[in-house]
């Protein structure tokens, strides 16, 4: 279906696990907090100074200034470190994702719900698609 | 006063002036028989108003953008008949559609909350709360 913001998650069984809220979306909610709306905009909360910085690169040097790496294409990691996944359209991040471990990620839909899924799940015209994992560990790749 | 309803909406208000409830609930005639125009009620804003906010959260409920959130031809709407419907919008605020502290800060260009309180949705609320009191629009 065209319209369909989820293709992937249609018919699919998947873990609701909060009601919807506008108080965070799902950078936040990537972050462990669920108080505040992320984005490098006015109006929301941003970590670091992000005045005349694309968004583009506002995001970049917020995962850099909150200690977590981009994982090289190809490389994997242990299942305990700790990674987000981030989505974009066009270069444009949408959306991010928060690995709780043994295959499954943590998201919150924008004002929706918090739901537990799998990373392709949300793959789709509204968020696009994953286009960097970052980490955050201080044991070396495996 | 020029109100202009969102496109594609069925309200189109054009008029010189506006009534309200003080008309006491008769709408007021603007013009002879065949070219008069209606003059939009408060309570015309207000439905006007939930059929946008309905429909923009709706439409807007997986993103996370806020750019993306304010394009949606809904919120240029609200931004339009915010002025008009201040008390309905802080009503709302404090029951659970946070996002309309945008909606407030396009329509009326204040931030009536320190730069550290940004994306704090419930500190954002208060701040208009306390603005829109101060104003004395809102009891």
């Amino acid at each position: 279906m065209a319209d369909e913001p989820f293709p992937n998650l249609v018919g699919v069984s998947v873990k609701q696990t909060s009601e919807k809220t506008e108080a965070y979306n799902c950078i936040a909610w990537a972050f462990e907090d669920n108080t505040r709306w992320w984005w490098p905009m006015r109006g929301c909360y941003w970590p670091i100074k992000h005045f005349r910085l694309s968004i583009r690169e506002a995001f970049d040097q917020a995962f850099e200034g909150l200690g977590w790496k981009e994982l090289p294409s190809g490389q994997t990691v242990g299942d305990s470190t700790k990674r987000i996944a981030l989505y974009e359209i066009a270069g444009e991040p949408t959306h991010a994702a928060r690995w709780l471990g043994a295959g499954v990620w943590t998201s919150k839909l924008g004002s929706d719900i918090d739901l537990q899924h799998e990373l392709g799940d949300l793959d789709g015209p509204l968020y696009g698609s994953v286009a960097r994992i970052y980490v955050k560990d201080s044991s070396p790749p495996v | 006063m020029v109100a202009s309803a969102p496109q594609g909406n069925a309200f189109r208000f054009s008029t010189s002036s506006s009534n309200d409830a003080r008309y006491g609930g008769v709408a007021r005639w603007n013009g002879s028989a065949g070219t008069g125009r209606y003059a939009p009620y408060t309570k015309d804003y207000v439905a006007l108003f939930y059929e946008n906010l309905r429909r923009w959260q709706s439409e807007t409920a997986f993103l996370s953008d806020p750019e993306r959130i304010v394009q949606h031809e809904c919120y240029k709407a609200l931004v339009e008949i915010a002025p008009y419907i201040l008390d309905e919008i802080v009503s709302e605020l404090n029951k659970s559609s946070s996002h309309l502290v945008w909606v407030l800060e396009d329509a009326f260009g204040e931030q009536p909350y320190s730069d550290e309180d940004s994306g704090n949705m419930r500190a954002m609320i208060l701040g208009w709360a306390e603005w829109a009191n101060r104003r004395g629009q809102v009891g």
